[in-house]
């Protein structure tokens, strides 16, 4: 993922949003926010139509969901105390700011000004459709007889072809984007798995998850004790050393901070053991611990569901575990992934789930410089070095791996990740042939690469492995590993 | 030598700056091994904004430049290195 002009804007607002919120400046605060960020230009309809913009994207920030009201967002945010829940929306995960989708075009196979006019005519003799003439020396193509089947695109030896693509409904990998008459695309919440891809793939930012950051800042300032989840993924997404951001949570209100990992510790052993049936029966063994890819099997490969594993994932085996010890806590979870609010809201241990990306808007609204504070000394309990490698693609793999006795076939598992025709392709297959376990992973890379990252991936595969790497050797040294 | 220093305050590291910490290894062939890049403490910029100039803000030989990214910093150090 890269850190565009998109992004920076989006988490720019997020971070003023919720200095609005915790600053008790919802109003007038927000209603000045649009007509700060969007200064007045010479084209006063340009003006007014960025600040209708800025107005529909301030609203998912403080969960409100944009569609799910009748009242323009102008109206919402001057009576927006109102709109305010005081409990978690159960609505859509995943929410499209009419405002901002620029509907652009989808499907179409174009000419462009590349076009040689060579004498191959290679683009018009290919056309199945007889849909490509030469006009005024170029190549044209009739859109009513076109069928986007793409064969000229490849036939030019010149690049000139073109497919126009909505980008977000080209990352999608259940299909659950479809437009209206005005080729404003909507998320069909039956279909999202909350993968999280079309987010980042929107270059205007209309695709906002619906946060609930505004939830989890109610409980941090209220009695109630809350514990933070955080996943491995986190080293290198923040500035300063772990333990500095430890202090930051802890500043921010949680009582006390955890790692998932411990979730990935107390799991694993239990999935050997299922992987080592599944070798011994010669049937297949799923990993359960991406919820994306949980959803994706739910709806397009239902007959792979009785094979994926027993085990709870990682978040909810800790948050259990953290919910049995003390019920009266709050757990929020920590993470890279959206689809984790979903899974969240399917279980009871887990309150509220925030992105990397979120905690870092609500650091930075409430001025707290991670690499200026003092260090808390780790985590209240280590997880082990292999338990953090579950973020990092082919991780789970490679816990499992180290839990099998000698001998034990580890080339029959493998790790998938993403939806691209070949992972399926795999995926079907494994049925049949000798593979026993699949590690599934959404985001290629795995959680490391999630769609609610706030720092590029490099920085945490590069820093988590030489964490792994240094905890490993420790363990080798004393001899001992649990 | 020129010195990059990149601000590392939450701001700036959150909007992009964290990313830039990677320049050292990425600079292209030409400005290879004339940067000394260095992190640095926050340069307290965002709090005061400098009318729409936003984070990520990094220092090249002591002047600011805002809205940093990969691009815009090589081209930068790249005038730097020409001026000298």
């Amino acid at each position: 993922m890269k850190i565009d002009a998109t992004v920076r804007r989006r988490r720019d607002l997020m971070s003023q949003v919720i200095r609005c919120y915790t600053h008790d400046e919802l109003f007038p605060g927000l209603t000045l926010l649009p007509l700060k960020m969007v200064p007045k230009s010479s084209s006063s309809c340009t003006t007014f139509s960025e600040r209708e913009k800025v107005r529909s994207r301030i609203l998912p920030i403080l969960g409100v969901d944009p569609d799910g009201n009748q009242e323009e967002p102008e109206e919402i945010l001057l009576d927006i105390r109102r709109f305010l829940k005081p409990k978690r929306n159960e609505g859509p995960l995943l929410t499209i700011s009419a405002e901002s989708c620029d509907g652009c075009p989808d499907g179409q196979v174009l000419v462009t000004d590349s076009c040689r006019g060579c004498e191959a005519e290679s683009c018009r003799t290919v056309c199945p459709r007889g849909a490509v003439s030469i006009v005024n020396g170029k190549s044209f193509i009739d859109q009513e007889a076109c069928i986007s089947c793409g064969l000229c695109i490849r036939a030019c030896r010149f690049t000139a072809i073109v497919k126009l693509e909505k980008p977000c409904r080209k990352v999608c990998p259940t299909n659950a984007l479809s437009q209206d008459e005005q080729g404003i695309m909507h998320i069909d919440e039956k279909k999202c798995i909350a993968c999280g891809a079309c987010y980042n793939s929107c270059p205007f930012g209309a695709v906002t998850p619906v946060s609930e950051l505004r939830y989890v800042i109610d409980i941090l300032q209220s009695q109630r004790k809350v514990s933070a989840v955080i996943a491995p993924s986190c080293v290198g997404q923040y500035p300063g050393t772990m333990g500095q951001l430890i202090t930051a949570l802890k500043r921010l209100g949680f009582a006390c901070v955890y790692d998932v990992a411990l979730g990935a510790d107390m799991i694993a052993a239990a999935e050997a053991e299922e992987w080592k049936e599944a070798e011994e029966e010669g049937s297949l063994l799923l990993s359960s611990c991406c919820p994306a890819y949980q959803n994706y099997l739910s709806q397009r490969l239902i007959e792979l569901q009785p094979s994926v594993s027993h085990s709870p994932s990682p978040m909810v085996a800790l948050a259990g575990q953290l919910k049995e010890r003390d019920p009266e806590c709050a757990v929020v979870f920590i993470g890279p992934c959206i689809a984790k609010k979903d899974e969240a809201r399917k279980t009871d241990c887990v309150d509220y789930v925030l992105t990397f990306e979120e905690l870092g808007a609500l650091l930075v609204a409430s001025a707290i410089d991670v690499q200026e504070l003092e260090e808390t000394v780790g985590f209240d309990m280590v997880p082990s070095p292999e338990a953090r490698g579950f973020a990092i693609s082919g991780g789970v793999l490679k816990a499992l791996s180290r839990m099998q006795k000698e001998g034990f076939p580890l080339e029959h598992g493998i790790t998938v990740e993403g939806f691209s025709f070949e992972t399926i392709r795999t995926l079907k297959q494994a049925v049949m042939d000798e593979t026993s376990f699949i590690e599934l992973m959404a985001c290629e890379g795995g959680c490391i690469n999630g769609p609610g990252i706030s720092c590029t991936s490099k920085i945490t595969k590069r820093k988590l492995l030489a964490d792994i790497a240094q905890g490993d050797e420790t363990v080798s040294v004393g001899q001992k590993r649990a | 030598m020129i010195h990059l220093e990149i601000c590392s305050g939450t701001a700036c590291y959150v909007m992009g700056g964290g990313a830039l910490l990677l320049l050292a290894e990425e600079l292209p062939a030409d400005l290879a091994g004339q940067v000394l890049v260095t992190g640095s403490p926050c340069l307290e910029l965002c709090r005061n904004p400098l009318g729409d100039r936003k984070a990520p803000f990094v220092k090249i030989n002591g002047r600011i430049h805002s809205s940093a990214t990969v691009e815009s910093v090589i081209e930068a150090l790249r005038e730097a290195r020409d001026e000298d």
